[in-house]
């Protein structure tokens, strides 16, 4: 009899230690997010080649050191990039010059950030890619964060200058998946 | 005597078969959305204790011990949690959960009518969120049968650095206890 006790015992255990087990799902999507920011701000700046200071010379070429700097955060899908583009969106190169942007890579920030394309031509029209390879990523906030670029302008034609030639020119930065 | 001890004998073999412990869980599946605009401003993560919560009920578990009736000194149980699988998971994501209230609790009876004993409701721990892994932890402990014990779950360590998709996992709870 006892044992048949034991053996009962034995068995209301078995059968009821991890007796049942409760289950519930959770889901959830991380969303894509492309954002891009100009630091310190979006003002106007502006170039001008300095006066010759003596005859027969003249500096065909000046240069605006980081005059802006581009931010971003990039959530992407495991192996897809983005780039970011420039466009000059408004207004007209002076003739004979040249415009360009000097684009570096970011010191700050974290992830896989993009790559500065260097010095880069702004055309008349269409885009041009100024930043490659940006993966997931975010650059920072703050006075050093993010690409530093230098605007440029050099002279490649002085018979096209005029002395009173000046204009304004928009440049729109984009950032968008390569595809 | 002997026909006494047979009696005890048939009910418990009984018991075993028709009366095991139950925990159950009901309500829906947690499908939180996260909205894009969650990171500000360009060039920053998501804040470093951004969160999401569930409802406080978003889980409801009934926990409904038998056997522990008619064996007063093993009538203490414990609620394990874990999650099932991390496939579809990333290690830099914390799924954690919390008992948001003790839901309602009811005595047993033991004693098998040899003398009525009273095993009050008691339930302890889980109050606070505790991270999930695939390793089964204690969750709470208990004893007698509770019903509705609610429970809600909170998503944490989202960064803009974890490849974005849809990620799932299932939290199993384990019932110890007879």
């Amino acid at each position: 009899m006892k044992k048949l006790i034991i053996i009962s015992f034995l068995l209301t255990i078995q059968q009821s230690i991890f007796a049942q087990l409760g289950q519930f799902t959770g889901e959830f999507t991380l969303p894509e997010i492309a954002l891009i920011r100009i630091e310190p701000d979006n003002s106007d700046i502006s170039l001008s080649l300095d006066l010759p200071g003596e005859a027969g010379s003249m500096n065909l070429s000046t240069v605006l050191p980081t005059a802006k700097r581009i931010i971003y955060t990039s959530a992407l899908p495991l192996l897809a990039t983005r780039k970011i583009t420039a466009e000059k969106t408004y207004g007209t190169i002076p003739a004979g010059t040249k415009f360009y942007l000097v684009v570096y890579n970011s010191s700050t920030g974290s992830g896989e950030l993009g790559v500065g394309l260097g010095e880069v031509e702004i055309p008349q029209t269409g885009q041009v890619d100024i930043i490659s390879n940006i993966g997931s990523s975010f650059t920072g906030t703050g006075s050093e964060s993010g690409h530093a670029i230098d605007y440029k302008l050099d002279v490649t034609n002085m018979s096209q200058l005029k002395s009173t030639d000046s204009g304004n020119i928009g440049i729109t930065f984009t950032i968008i998946e390569n595809i | 005597m002997k026909l006494l001890k047979c009696i005890v004998v048939i009910f418990i073999s009984f018991a075993c078969n028709t009366s095991k412990a139950q925990l159950t869980v009901t309500g829906t599946d947690w499908v939180p959305s996260i909205d894009a605009s969650s990171v500000t401003e360009a060039g920053i993560d998501y804040a470093s204790d951004f969160s999401i919560e569930s409802l406080v009920n978003q889980s409801e578990m009934d926990v409904t011990p038998i056997l522990s009736a008619l064996l007063p000194p093993l009538f203490n149980w414990t609620v394990q949690a874990s999650m099932t699988s991390v496939v579809n998971w990333h290690p830099n994501l914390e799924l954690a959960l919390r008992r948001s209230g003790d839901g309602t609790g009811s005595s047993l009876s033991t004693g098998l009518g040899l003398g009525l004993t009273i095993i009050s409701p008691r339930i302890n721990g889980g109050e606070n969120y505790q991270s999930l892994t695939v390793v089964p932890t204690t969750f709470f402990t208990g004893r007698a049968r509770y019903q509705d014990i609610p429970i809600q779950y909170k998503i944490s360590g989202l960064s803009v650095l974890i490849p974005t998709k849809t990620y799932s996992t299932d939290v199993l709870y384990t019932f110890i206890g007879l």
